[in-house]
């Protein structure tokens, strides 16, 4: 009789084949290696011209910041703090001089008797501040008085001057008394003049402030 | 045993493995759901745990004229036992493990529904197979205390009785054949006690005159003394 057992333990699928592909095993495995070798050593040729090329821009931010603690050191001398609070002085007074015309106008409208009422305004840059120009009308001459009386007491207002008065004699304006003056704006600025959006009359001022650059 | 091809194969003593015919009214078709339960059918015959058991089995349809299913021939034995076994064979390849028993199997000669009785009697042990045409149907392994010759003899008449019986009662098989293999070879006259003994003619199982006839002369002695179980796997493998 013909007998197919055998207790030895059949070998596995990798003790049958392990042989025969070492071989192409290593060979592709040095194939993979010296691909990736050269993929290394191309990698670390760009590594360094990139790092080449950083050199300069890292000296030149290196300059630059030199240049500016030069500049700060600079600033923290004493002569140079001096012109320095100079410069924020004037800066603050330029912003004192900013007229607002609403602060302006509301200003003046508390001057005003209830008889008169407030016609026009105008408000002229001249060399020495804010010249502001009024056309006010009253029922009658006493209010337009009290009113000159009370920009005279204004510590806002300087060099009041009266001019032209004239009578209305048609329409809504009939029997009224209109003046205009003159009177130089020593007031508040805008700081003080409450929150408004409306573009200060002295923008250009702006422009002669002394600018911190050094 | 080897060849020049650096294939060995190994024959282990019948006392290492344990060997059972198992029937089965049907079996898997998926190879390891069968392993799985030969594994659990074994588990019986084994005096160790089953997962220890390195298993080998063969399948055929049960012999015409019985029940319908299936018998398996299972040979099991603990896997350490095997690995130090193995340890002898390191550097090998195509190695074949069998007991020696086993390897007599293909010596016998090809009779159909006839039932034959193989004894063997080697290394302290005596294996004796019921072969009925061309599967085994019984087996079984005890121990040899004997050591005279004729307590031998005794041994064997015994058990062949006892074998032969058994096959009859139980296998419903008549065995007209006994064969006879004792290793170191004994003389003819132990055939002859042995078949006195059990009332029916008892031969020696030696190795074909054609397996050993391309060897030496100085080879072919000891061949034919102790090379039986090396001729069985020519043979099975031819």
């Amino acid at each position: 009789m013909k007998i197919t057992l055998n207790l030895a333990v059949s070998p596995s699928f990798r003790e049958q084949h392990s042989l025969t592909w070492s071989a192409p095993t290593a060979l592709a495995a040095l194939a993979v290696l010296i691909v990736l070798a050269h993929s290394t050593v191309r990698d670390l040729r760009a590594y360094r011209k990139a790092e080449q090329d950083l050199v300069k821009p890292q000296r030149q931010e290196r300059e630059l910041v030199e240049r500016e603690a030069g500049l700060r050191r600079g600033l923290e001398r004493p002569e140079s703090r001096a012109t320095l609070r100079k410069a924020q002085l004037v800066n603050s007074l330029i912003e004192k001089k900013q007229v607002s015309v609403s602060a302006l106008a509301i200003e003046v409208a508390d001057l005003l008797p209830p008889e008169a009422r407030l016609v026009g305004l105008a408000v002229v840059r001249s060399d020495n501040g804010s010249l502001v120009k009024f056309q006010v009308s009253g029922r009658n001459a006493q209010a337009l008085e009290t009113f000159g009386n009370n920009v005279l007491d204004s510590p806002d207002f300087e060099d009041f001057v009266l001019g032209s008065v004239g009578f209305g004699s048609q329409g809504a304006g009939a029997g009224e008394v209109t003046v205009t003056c003159t009177a130089r704006y020593v007031g508040k600025g805008n700081d003080d003049a409450g929150d408004n959006d409306e573009p200060s009359p002295t923008v250009e001022s702006r422009k002669s402030k002394v600018e911190r650059k050094n | 045993m080897g060849d020049r091809d650096g294939r060995a194969g190994l024959l282990v003593s019948d006392g290492a493995v344990r060997v059972a015919v198992l029937s089965f009214e049907t079996v898997p078709d998926k190879r390891p759901e069968l392993d799985s339960l030969v594994r659990w059918r074994m588990k019986e015959n084994l005096p160790f745990s089953p997962e220890e058991a390195r298993l080998s089995y063969q399948v055929s349809p049960t012999r015409s004229g019985g029940s319908a299913g299936f018998e398996a021939l299972v040979l099991a034995a603990r896997g350490s036992v095997l690995s130090e076994y193995e340890a002898a064979l390191e550097g090998a390849d195509g190695r074949l493990i069998l007991p020696a028993t086993a390897a007599l199997l293909p010596l016998l000669p090809q009779e159909s529904a006839v039932g034959q009785l193989l004894v063997n009697l080697c290394s302290g042990w005596i294996t004796s197979v019921v072969v009925w045409g061309d599967r085994v149907s019984f087996w079984r392994t005890r121990e040899m205390v004997e050591r005279e010759p004729r307590e031998q003899a005794q041994v064997v008449a015994t058990e062949v009785a006892r074998v032969c019986a058994s096959a009859r009662d139980h296998l419903q098989v008549e065995v007209p054949r006994v064969w006879l293999c004792v290793r170191p070879p004994t003389s003819d006259d132990f055939a002859s006690e042995v078949g006195r003994a059990v009332g029916q003619e008892v031969r020696l199982l030696a190795p074909p005159v054609e397996v050993g006839a391309s060897l030496p002369s100085a080879e072919r002695t000891p061949f034919e003394r102790f090379g039986a179980p090396l001729a069985g796997l020519l043979m099975n493998s031819s």
